[in-house]
């Protein structure tokens, strides 16, 4: 056993990131400084995900072979975050445009067993492989080499997708009919209703918790 | 008291701690368990659930990408 041994400084790999970081920055401003901010954002998504290790794989694969909730339950918070983010979006865009799937900010596709099929191959990979693609990204900036053979079955799993698309399409998608609740009830009803569900389902997961302990 | 040595290196999260618990099962009250992993998540689940079932943790940070961790069955 090597406990003792010494690690590296990484101080100065930190610094001249950042300084490469801070360089791309200064050179987008130059070219196109519309693509700052996606700059910015996502050096802090990558930082965020890092220390906070949120993977949604880990979620789920946690809970069932773990019997660990706790990424499950931020997972929860996550979606109310992004139930009332969307909610304020898709309000303001309901009120000056009218209902089209295409257009409306938040893809709003069919629901139909297609999703069920695709989640369970998904499910399938992602845990074989160790994570969903930002864990896989994650990883690869952690300085990993087996993400690069996992963005690998990416691309490859992404070309297959594509090609097949019309058989799936023909056979399940077509036959499927998109549910956008906006339709039937007002959508500040809507939210309010989905937040409580995820709530509920927050204090069944903290309750779970709590009897373990 | 006995150390018995588990090489994880280049395992995804979570078979390090799976790994780790089939091996506790077969090993005496005191012994310590060393765990190899390259996984930057496994020192924090391994750390959860040795507080969920009163096992004790130790996580040594090795060098660049590599942790060692110390489990003691109680």
């Amino acid at each position: 056993m090597k406990t003792n041994k010494k690690q590296k400084n990484q101080i100065p790999y930190a610094i001249s990131i950042f300084l490469i970081a801070l360089a791309i920055c200064a050179f987008l401003w130059k070219y196109n400084y519309k693509y700052i901010p996606y700059w910015i954002i996502g050096i802090g998504f990558g930082v965020t995900l890092r220390y906070s290790r949120f993977c949604f794989s880990a979620a789920l694969r946690d809970f069932i072979i773990l019997r660990n909730i706790k990424l499950l339950k931020a997972l929860l918070l996550a979606m109310m975050v992004s139930t009332v983010g969307f909610g304020i979006i898709q309000y303001i865009y309901l009120e000056n445009n009218p209902i089209d799937y295409i257009r409306i900010p938040g893809s709003i596709t069919s629901v139909g067993p297609h999703i069920a099929i695709g989640a369970f191959i998904f499910g399938i990979g992602m845990t074989i492989a160790g994570g969903c693609s930002s864990t896989i990204l994650t990883r690869i900036g952690e300085g990993h080499a087996f993400p690069w053979v996992v963005s690998l079955g990416f691309i490859i799993g992404n070309i297959l997708g594509a090609n097949n698309y019309s058989f799936w399409y023909d056979k399940i998608i077509s036959n499927t009919k998109v549910i956008y609740f906006p339709e039937y009830v007002d959508l500040r009803i809507v939210v309010i209703l989905q937040l409580v569900v995820l709530m509920i389902l927050y204090r069944i997961a903290s309750g779970y918790e709590n009897k373990k302990n | 008291m006995a150390v018995r040595e588990l090489n994880c290196l280049y395992e995804p999260c979570p078979i390090p701690l799976i790994k780790a618990v089939k091996e506790l099962k077969t090993m005496q009250c005191g012994d310590i368990l060393v765990l190899r992993s390259d996984q930057s998540c496994i020192g924090v689940i391994v750390e959860e659930w040795g507080q969920q079932n009163n096992y004790l943790v130790r996580v040594v940070d090795l060098e660049n990408g590599e942790w060692e961790i110390y489990i003691q069955k109680p």
